[in-house]
């Protein structure tokens, strides 16, 4: 960690003026990709991801599919033109491989497979823009996708990344806050009930009471960001739908 | 046993495994494992090197077996990282016919673990790798290879790496200038890597989703408590466990890694009881590796003088001819 750097200063707060336990403002769009079943795009700061799902659908691969349940693939793209400097535009990278297998673990989680026998659920998602919290942001933008495309899962899944800067638990973390390569753990918890761990990641040294410190920072911050980024944007997008099938129902 | 066993999972049907899942949940609601372990318990882990050189790491867990071989070279470094050497990670296994294309999919998942734990946890001190700074540096490579897999590779893998890179020995160097010479075993001892810490990782089986357990313990009376956590789980119960956790931790403690790929949710205070059990057993394996780590170098000091002797006595023929005139004195004496 960088001890020249002041991530944190006298007045407590961050570089960006956030508070240590805030997050960035969320919005979400919905539907703005046509030709896909779902799709949404998430802005958190200044990172945005769109993600799209296709799906459920008849398997690509014949050899892959499974009688019993429903197999799902991912793909994660990352522009161009998304981090500070541009890079070689290939589709496949050791980053995006890894937020793939990330997006495909939480996926397989939180949807029902045994509902979409010999099926298959297609995940696109790209990196608009980096702001840290690469992989936190992908998770967020697949299982919002998920619930857009009407797939049937348990719960909303909301995912962060927490550090630790200066003995100071810091919620939501940007570029810069990652670059200090200070101990951040990648949490994903469902939305309705932050204490059930849906998914986690850590690659850091830290004791196993920072660990614990770290989980229950990052659940406290769900349950709030969850309430209020979250929940009305999902509930105006379901009774727009709700309004949507209602139409149709009349016409007939 | 051995055979049957892998001959078993290899054909298993779908009906079979589904019976076998069946056995190994009822298994842990009695509070039981189905192979008699306790809940803590690890199978029976042995690490060896087999070959006389000190590059090759043998770990078997049970059935489980995963061999790591080591090899470094000087090359030229990365331009963004020219101080900085270069530690790559391959993990492969014999492919059976059965095998499905999700095993590739599974050592790719390891190999990205690898990486993550050891280079990205900073295991080996990458900038002692440096030799000219942008010009030279050493290029290790660690190849895994899973030779049986009857559960658990992922702790195996880990242990077996940590293992050759504790063991290791690389080339003496001397610089002077722009010049670099590179010294032979015969000529200067070869020297280890500077290794900061030992992570070791243990993978724990959660049996059941944490609504499941609170329906049952209300449906139960009896005071006999269902297993809920399980470390080392083997394959069967990898297949029925709910999910699972992996959790890294070095001889001090810390605690290196956490994961909890795919399945149920879990709580708080599982991952807190896996850190703790991790805790407990990871001295236990450090303790195996350094023991068989003097072994090897006693092994090693012994055919080394074995081959001495063997030279002085194929060479030497006054040493034949001294040796009999002792036991003549001795028979002139008697």
């Amino acid at each position: 960690m960088s001890e020249k750097k002041e991530y944190i200063n006298p007045a407590g707060l961050r570089l960006d003026g956030r508070r240590p336990q805030e997050s960035r403002r969320m919005t979400l769009e919905f539907g703005k990709v046509l030709g896909c079943d779902g799709c949404c795009t998430v802005m958190s700061g200044l990172a945005t991801v769109c993600a799209s799902v296709y799906g459920p659908r008849e398997v690509t691969n014949r050899l892959e599919s499974k009688y019993n349940e429903c197999i799902i693939t991912c793909e994660v793209a990352i522009a161009a033109f998304a981090g500070e400097k541009r890079r070689a535009p290939q589709r496949r990278s050791k980053l995006s491989e890894e937020m793939s297998a990330a997006v495909l673990e939480v996926a397989r989680s939180v949807v029902l497979l045994s509902q979409y026998p010999n099926s298959q659920i297609h995940i696109c998602v790209e990196v608009l823009r980096q702001d840290g919290s690469d992989k936190a942001a992908c998770i967020n933008a697949a299982c919002l996708a998920l619930v857009d495309a009407c797939v049937a899962m348990r719960d909303i899944v909301y995912a962060q990344t927490v550090g630790l800067i200066h003995a100071v638990d810091v919620v939501d973390l940007t570029t810069e806050e990652m670059r200090s390569q200070c101990p951040t753990i990648c949490i994903a918890v469902k939305g309705h009930d932050p204490s059930s761990i849906v998914w986690m990641e850590s690659n850091c040294r830290v004791t196993s009471e920072v660990v614990s410190r770290l989980v229950t920072v990052a659940q406290k911050s769900s349950e709030g960001v969850f309430a209020a980024a979250l929940r009305g944007p999902l509930e105006e997008h379901a009774a727009a739908i709700l309004k949507l099938q209602g139409n149709l129902g009349n016409g007939d | 046993m051995m055979a049957h066993r892998c001959a078993f999972q290899t054909i298993a049907s779908p009906a079979l495994t589904q019976r076998e899942v069946e056995f190994t949940k009822s298994a842990w609601i009695a509070g039981l494992r189905p192979d008699q372990r306790g809940a803590q318990q690890l199978r029976e882990v042995n690490v060896d090197f087999p070959l006389l050189s000190r590059d090759v790491s043998c770990v078997r867990c049970g059935g489980t077996i995963v061999t790591a071989a080591i090899a470094c070279e000087l090359v030229e470094p990365f331009p963004y990282r020219p101080k900085h050497g270069i530690i790559d990670f391959s993990v492969r296994q014999p492919y059976t016919e059965r095998d499905s294309s999700a095993k590739t999919a599974e050592l790719k998942k390891l190999t990205a673990f690898l990486e993550r734990l050891i280079k990205g946890g900073g295991v080996v001190d990458t900038e002692g790798l440096c030799v000219l700074p942008g010009r030279r540096v050493w290029s290790i490579s660690v190849d895994v290879t899973v030779l049986n897999d009857e559960g658990n590779v992922t702790d195996v893998a880990v242990w077996a790496t940590v293992a050759v890179l504790l063991h290791y020995r690389r080339p003496e160097l001397t610089i002077r200038g722009d010049s670099v010479i590179l010294h032979p075993t015969h000529e200067r001892d070869p020297v280890p890597l500077s290794i900061h810490h030992t992570p070791l990782s243990f993978s724990f089986a959660i049996t059941m989703a944490p609504g499941d357990r609170n329906r049952l313990a209300r449906g139960r009376r009896d005071s006999q408590e269902a297993l809920e956590v399980v470390v080392d789980p083997t394959f069967a119960e990898a297949t029925a466990a709910s999910s699972s956790v992996v959790v890294a931790v070095n001889a001090e403690g810390q605690v290196c890694s956490v994961s909890k790929s795919e399945g149920s949710c879990i709580h708080l205070d599982e991952v807190n009881h896996c850190m703790e059990t991790a805790s407990l057993l990871a001295p236990h394996i450090l303790s195996l590796i350094r023991d068989a780590m003097a072994a090897h170098d006693k092994r090693r000091q012994e055919a080394l003088k074995r081959m001495f002797l063997w030279a002085q006595k194929r060479s030497g023929v006054t040493s034949e001819a001294t040796e009999p005139e002792p036991a003549k004195k001795l028979k002139t004496e008697t």
